[in-house]
């Protein structure tokens, strides 16, 4: 397998001396499922913040697809988000004034792909993670929360990521949705290749990934 | 065709259907603002419309003065044929003008008694048109007969046929019998006493002389350089209409001035309104912008959501507007507001709807709109991602 994501000696300090990350090094191949664990404060929102090229790293270096995400533009680490990247997080973040299919479809639209042509992509995506047709034109507010985190996984996927990055993807759902939603992600992982880097504090969960990151006040343990 | 930017027009039409009644609101009140400054601008263009019409009716094209130092011109009648010649003149009536009083009964008043040939008048003066009750040429049938303005006639309260006492400054009485009485729509009717020139002339103690030429000409921008020409070659005073009326265009200038003015204020306090609203907006919608940014959306795209918004809410605003400021301006012109004539010249609100005046709002409005949005969708487009996803 090869490498994906590349991260070396990644520092963050926030203002006021606050030291997020002190020196994180981490490969992640291609296919990969990774679970960063650790307690609150630890720097893995940071982490995997710098990893989606949403924060920009105080040093150190992060190798995306190849690409020294250091020496490219903001408009192209922009891009890459779009093309390559695709974001879970804890709060769905869906957008409340339009549908779930609508939702979905918001990436390939910034990418400048037709309406039409991304709503039948959205659909599939949608019935394939167990979504009843007839929640497509819900909006959010009307959908349970398993099925607000399942729109939220879908709209990550529409522009077909090679990684998939989930901030506490299943941190607001009860243990049953969370293991549904969470066998989701695998099963995408195991059968289409993506790469998935989770953080999360849920031993369990993270016990079922391929390999465990542990953080502890800005470095992994060992 | 990523130049149509679906992505953005896609989200600001959803904001905007979402937010129903914030776009409402500042859809209605730049509809509003438009509507107001129409039918305003109209008002103004049709009162102004209406003075100058008014002033070039009742005001000769020029007046011919004496040479400085000099009461009167005394060689007029030559004086008259020299600017007859001039092709543009069509008209010219001498006058001799001397203040007076005249009293009817317990009712006085000081005016400015002219005296004039009657026919020559006429072709300067729409007075036919003009003469409400009585006759004109009846002025030149006896050496006692007077016409009055409208407004003189009623603050005498006197009518035709009866007598009035006129006193010159230099204690000269005599009485005149009403013939006729004129009503120009202008406030030179408070103080307008017509007789004959050679009843003026015997009243005043003067020779033939007069006090003046009134000269006509239809081609009323050509006024000034008449003027300029009779003084060069004559050596007389001239004033044109513009310069007689001087104050009055001073007026109206500013008069349209503070119109555009009062229009602009309302404007920009809608505009405020909105910029209020986009900056709410942006606030509520901060962790969705945080999220767009995460997907991908660039700054300019996120800036152009908003932009996109403020376009259609200012479009859209700007046609209504549009509409029923028309509407409006048009229902106002058919059941004109009436207005004390004394005070604003004219007897009803005039209405004089100019397209480009029309556009000219629309443009600036659209504009303004626009700008309006420029901070909040700035400020969103600045918004980190990171901190705009943990905004609670």
């Amino acid at each position: 397998m090869s490498e994906l994501v590349k991260v070396i000696d990644l520092h963050k300090i926030y203002k006021g001396d606050v030291y997020a990350l002190r020196g994180v090094s981490l490969n992640v191949d291609r296919g990969e499922f990774v679970a960063i664990v650790g307690v609150s404060g630890s720097g893995k929102s940071t982490l995997l913040n710098i990893i989606g090229l949403l924060d920009p790293p105080t040093k150190g270096k992060v190798f995306l697809d190849g690409v020294d995400t250091s020496l490219i533009t903001d408009n192209e680490r922009t891009k890459i988000r779009n093309e390559k990247i695709g974001f879970v997080f804890q709060h769905h973040n869906l957008l409340s004034e339009l549908t779930a299919l609508e939702n979905v479809i918001v990436p390939a639209l910034i990418a400048g792909r037709e309406i039409e042509e991304s709503k039948e992509k959205a659909k599939m995506i949608l019935s394939s993670m167990g979504l009843s047709e007839k929640r497509f034109l819900h909006r959010p507010f009307e959908l349970s929360g398993g099925e607000q985190q399942r729109v939220a996984v879908a709209r990550a996927l529409i522009n077909n990521p090679l990684l998939v990055l989930g901030d506490e993807p299943t941190g607001n759902l009860d243990s049953k949705t969370s293991k549904e939603v969470y066998d989701l992600m695998r099963e995408l992982n195991r059968e289409k290749g993506i790469t998935f880097i989770i953080v999360t504090h849920n031993e369990k969960i993270a016990s079922r990934a391929d390999r465990i990151v542990r953080l502890a006040d800005g470095i992994i343990e060992e | 065709m990523r130049g149509i930017k679906k992505f953005e027009a896609f989200i600001a039409l959803k904001h905007i259907r979402a937010r129903k009644r914030q776009t409402i609101l500042s859809t209605s009140g730049i509809a509003l603002g438009v509507a107001l400054f129409i039918v305003i601008q109209a008002m103004m263009s049709g009162f102004t419309d209406e003075i100058i019409d008014l002033t070039i009716t009742n005001s000769p094209s020029v007046v011919v003065n004496p040479k400085d130092g000099d009461e009167y011109i005394n060689l007029y009648k030559t004086l008259e044929t020299k600017i007859l010649s001039d092709p543009r003149v069509n008209a010219t009536s001498p006058f001799l003008e001397g203040e007076a009083i005249l009293t009817h009964k317990d009712k006085t008043k000081a005016v400015a008694l002219k005296g004039v040939y009657i026919e020559k008048e006429r072709r300067v003066f729409p007075l036919d048109e003009q003469t409400k009750s009585g006759s004109l040429h009846r002025i030149g049938y006896a050496r006692n007969n007077i016409v009055l303005g409208d407004a003189l006639a009623k603050h005498l309260e006197v009518e035709v046929g009866d007598k009035v006492e006129v006193v010159s400054v230099s204690g000269r009485t005599k009485e005149f019998e009403i013939v006729g009485i004129v009503d120009t729509g202008t406030p030179i009717d408070e103080s307008y006493a017509l007789v004959h020139i050679k009843t003026a002339q015997d009243f005043f103690g003067v020779g033939d002389v007069v006090s003046g030429i009134d000269v006509k000409t239809p081609y009323i921008y050509e006024a000034e350089a008449i003027a300029k020409e009779i003084r060069d070659e004559t050596g007389y005073n001239t004033k044109s209409w513009i310069e007689l009326n001087k104050d009055i265009f001073e007026v109206i200038r500013i008069e349209g001035t503070f119109t555009w003015l009062i229009g602009i204020f309302v404007l920009i306090i809608v505009a405020f309104g909105i910029t209020n609203s986009f900056i709410m907006m942006v606030m509520e919608k901060t962790r969705d912008i945080g999220m767009l940014k995460a997907m991908g959306a660039t700054s300019s795209q996120v800036r152009n959501i908003f932009l996109m918004e403020s376009v259609v809410i200012g479009i859209v605003g700007v046609a209504v507007g549009n509409v029923l400021g028309v509407l409006l301006s048009l229902l106002l012109a058919e059941y004109p507001i009436e207005v004390p004539s004394e005070v604003y010249l004219v007897s009803t609100l005039p209405i004089s709807l100019h397209v480009i005046d029309v556009v000219k709002i629309s443009v600036f409005v659209l504009l303004l709109s626009i700008f309006s949005a420029v901070y909040p969708a700035h400020r969103a487009s600045k918004l980190n991602p990171v901190e705009a996803l943990k905004y609670e």
